[in-house]
């Protein structure tokens, strides 16, 4: 584990300084695992549900981490989790609907006020959104946070080789919707 | 940057095209948004558990009362109540009244009376009436409408007096037929000219073969059955004999 982290992990179990660790490990990772979420459910709101939830489950769950992994990584896992939970849940509430989970996240990418249908970037979120869930995860750890096979295998408990095999696909597709959009 | 490196150089092995798409952040995040983020939450778990404190039950439950609840209320609903502890509860006037019932019952009532055979007898319950009926009656309907096509056709297919007859002799027993036929109905019938003419017929055998005919007959008898004949017909027999 990186020392700095240890090092918030001891501040964390002292009640002292309990609360400043705490806001320090906030600090240091919110902006990783804001993007993280907010590529997966697209809205800020959104994002900002999730992110809030993520580091309350931290705050409960962070005086029983075993520290037999790194600390950004059961960060990570936890706002995965939580992330693919939230989808779960607007799939289950009508928001979106179970066929069109896909076509609902595109077009709330649509929605963003400075979308632009001619700019590849643009099309590329667009693309991203038309992925299955977790091959999303695979291509966003990958592709923007430049995660190693074996970190992402950690924070998702599959196989490096299953993730390689996943995130070649998702990036062949993605090309190719981009060349047809 | 050296995942970064390895990464694109994946890239453009698989996906060339995306491998060119610069990383620019395209989403907007409100202004300020990182800096006030974790007070902002650090206030939120605090409220948090101030709430589940105050939700804490103040009022205190005796020492086991949950365990022992759902066994209590089963004892309760299993007490047997006897039926003078009931009606005190719901009625004590009754309570006070004699059970005996006034009504007066003949004498022999009970010893007399077989219910058994009157079981057997019961007139049946009132007949439940199927809803379908109207239609079982249309099946049962047609059902006699082609029998009676089918039989009308035998009938008249078969109607052929030989036939009849063959019949009729199949299942006639002819002795016993006789015997119910009078003598002056016997009389009335060889007295009819058609039939005088059979009679005749049957005469112009000779006796020899009348004989023949008889004896073949009689071994087809046994002596028992003669017997019982001479028994029954006594009178008869002896005016034979006595000639």
């Amino acid at each position: 584990m990186h020392a700095d982290d240890k090092e918030l992990l001891f501040q964390f179990h002292q009640t002292a300084t309990k609360e400043k660790a705490f806001t320090a490990i906030i600090k240091k990772y919110q902006e990783k695992l804001y993007w993280h979420v907010r590529r997966l459910v697209v809205d800020h709101d959104d994002a900002n549900d999730v992110l809030q939830n993520v580091f309350i489950k931290v705050w409960r769950g962070l005086e029983n981490f075993r520290e037999d992994s790194q600390l950004y990584t059961w960060l990570y896992r936890i706002a995965t989790n939580e992330g693919l939970s939230f989808l779960e849940q607007q799939k289950k509430r009508g928001t979106i609907s179970l066929d069109e989970e896909e076509a609902g996240l595109s077009n709330k990418v649509r929605a963003d006020s400075n979308f632009d249908a001619n700019k590849l970037e643009w099309r590329l979120q667009v693309a991203i959104q038309q992925l299955p869930e977790k091959q999303r995860v695979v291509f966003n750890l990958r592709y923007y946070d430049e995660m190693p096979y074996q970190e992402m295998s950690r924070i998702l408990e599959t196989s490096e080789g299953a993730l390689k095999a996943s995130y070649h696909h998702a990036a062949r597709k993605i090309e190719e919707f981009i060349k047809n959009y | 940057m050296e995942n970064r490196k390895i990464i694109i150089t994946e890239l453009q092995a698989v996906a060339p095209l995306i491998a060119a798409i610069s990383q620019a952040k395209l989403y907007t995040v409100p202004e300020g948004y990182f800096a006030s983020f974790p007070s902002v939450l650090t206030e939120k778990i605090r409220v948090e558990e101030m709430l589940a404190q105050a939700t804490a039950p103040v009022y205190e439950v005796p020492d086991g009362y949950f365990a022992s609840l759902p066994g209590e209320i089963l004892s309760r609903i299993h007490t047997n109540h006897s039926v003078r502890e009931e009606l005190d509860e719901v009625a004590p006037l009754l309570n006070t009244i004699d059970k005996e019932t006034p009504y007066q019952v003949p004498a022999t009532y009970f010893a007399q009376a077989d219910f058994a055979r009157l079981a057997r007898y019961q007139q049946p319950q009132a007949r439940i009436v199927s809803l379908r009926l109207a239609r079982k009656w249309v099946q049962y309907a047609a059902a006699a409408l082609v029998t009676g096509v089918l039989v009308t056709g035998a009938f008249l297919y078969t109607d052929n007096p030989a036939n009849i007859e063959e019949t009729t002799h199949k299942t006639v027993d002819l002795s016993s037929e006789l015997n119910k036929v009078s003598e002056t109905e016997l009389a009335n019938y060889l007295d009819n000219p058609e039939h005088a003419a059979v009679a005749n017929t049957v005469t112009t055998l000779t006796s020899e073969e009348i004989l023949a005919d008889v004896k073949n007959n009689l071994q087809q008898v046994s002596d028992e059955e003669l017997k019982q004949y001479l028994t029954d017909n006594a009178e008869g027999y002896e005016v034979l004999t006595s000639e």
